[in-house]
């Protein structure tokens, strides 16, 4: 670990740990002050037509801010170790820290700014009355609150370094395969994803279940739209485990094992084929069919080799696929038989 | 998987898509374990015949390089790892061959009657 590295990590510790924790805690202490003055049972939920969900005023602080305090630990978790756990069977594990994580700790810092803040007003409001039923709305404060968590994500962001550059990953012009005029050639290959995507997508997916099952019970009206995201979720993740990758005399086609995403690009389409080595957390913000914040897209489903192609409209297309060296040879070869029919 | 396929070549089909299978185990860029496309897909992509491509499946089978099982289609078999250990004395062969003018097929009758 070099020393651009341990800044990084310093930096995210106080910023998307230590700082948001402290956040809640001093929400916690300043409501706990508070408790005398507050009514028992607590409003802890507001509907359009006021207050309409009740906690006894103990599990006011444990139930706001200890969901808040879930959130930033779990986040900080991820941040902190997705890249030591092994993200592909082979090929070297490339990039401890990245602009990803650096967003990570940023977004925890906001996170806790808007739990903190709408925890506060939501016991504010409630300070010396009899009936928590009487409480004021607080759809002020809860949009000051996201306006807090945009501005502290922001300086979140600035308070931590700029991510070390690792060295530059090059792209390969992709090689040639021996091929005769007149003989086809067809190159098979399958993308699967790595089990640290799997188990980072699986248990987001059971967050949200969770989620959706509490607000079930809690009787909030919006539950279904929950249901509806999580379901939608779930059948997303199951199209993206596993892609076939085919080069032939038609070019690539990349096709989930479901049939959908299915990508294909003709020879004809085709300006540049190469190979490259990348990251799908650090330069890819996740696993599956993605957009990189530099424009590439594709289907990134573990670290190490990727075929990268650039369309003749300047779009680029990427997926990680063992055997990459041979496939942009293969579709090279082709793509230079076809020109010269 | 990279499969070769000259319509024009006086060798049959079949045995040009197994030749391909077998070079990539050789290779070691097929292994153990690893699932082969559908022989509809194989027939597909080259623009063959599905007959074509089963016949070359069963082919690989019949020299236990492959395992077909229904459903769960064309897998290389644990048999066919020594395969990839012959790699290099086999492309050692081949150059020695070629260096002392020895025609590829000539090699390859000589190593069929070869009996130890």
């Amino acid at each position: 670990m070099n020393d651009d590295v341990r800044r990084s990590r310093t930096a995210f510790l106080w910023v998307g740990l230590i700082a948001p924790l402290a956040l809640l805690v001093a929400a916690a202490v300043a409501i706990a002050s508070w408790m005398p003055s507050l009514p028992d049972p607590m409003a802890i939920h507001w509907g359009d037509d006021g207050v309409n969900g009740f906690a006894t005023k103990w599990s006011y602080i444990p139930l706001v801010l200890g969901i808040g305090a879930a959130v930033v630990v779990l986040t900080a978790l991820l941040a902190w170790g997705a890249h030591r756990l092994p993200q592909s069977s082979a090929g070297p594990v490339i990039g401890p820290w990245s602009p990803t994580t650096r967003f990570m700790g940023a977004l925890n810092l906001g996170l806790a700014a808007l739990i903190a803040f709408i925890a506060l007003a939501g016991a504010w409001v409630q300070r010396g009355l009899p009936d928590a039923a009487d409480a004021p709305g607080i759809g002020i404060p809860t949009l000051i609150g996201f306006a807090l968590l945009v501005m502290l994500a922001v300086v979140g962001w600035f308070l931590q370094p700029p991510s070390p550059v690792s060295a530059a990953d090059e792209a390969l012009p992709a090689g040639s395969i021996a091929l005769d005029a007149g003989t086809r050639a067809a190159w098979f290959g399958t993308a699967t994803m790595a089990r640290t995507g799997v188990v980072v997508l699986v248990a987001s997916l059971a967050l949200l279940a969770v989620m959706t099952v509490f607000f079930a019970i809690v009787g909030e009206d919006s539950w279904w739209l929950l249901a509806t995201i999580t379901l939608l979720m779930a059948l997303l993740i199951g199209t993206m485990v596993v892609f076939r990758v085919r080069v032939n005399a038609q070019g690539l086609r990349v096709r989930s094992l479901l049939g959908w995403p299915n990508t294909r690009i003709p020879l004809q389409r085709i300006e540049k084929i190469e190979t490259v080595q990348l990251d799908p957390l650090r330069e890819f913000g996740g696993w599956g069919w993605r957009i990189a914040v530099d424009g590439r897209r594709g289907v990134v489903l573990r670290a190490g080799e990727a075929l990268q192609v650039t369309r003749t409209d300047g779009r680029i297309f990427v997926v990680t696929v063992d055997g990459a060296l041979v496939a942009a040879a293969a579709l090279e070869t082709l793509r230079t038989h076809a020109k010269l029919d | 998987m990279l499969i070769r396929v000259d319509p024009d070549s006086p060798r049959p089909l079949f045995e040009q898509i197994a030749a391909s299978v077998r070079g990539d185990v050789l290779a070691g860029r097929l292994r153990p374990g690893d699932r082969l496309p559908a022989a509809r897909e194989v027939a597909d992509a080259v623009d063959v015949n599905v007959h074509t491509a089963l016949r070359a499946y069963q082919e690989l089978r019949d020299e236990g390089l492959i395992d077909l099982r229904r459903g769960r289609g064309a897998v290389i078999s644990a048999s066919a790892a020594p395969l990839a250990e012959l790699a290099d004395e086999v492309r050692a062969l081949v150059a020695r061959a070629a260096a002392l003018g020895i025609a590829p097929a000539t090699l390859a009758s000589l190593v069929k009657e070869t009996t130890l």
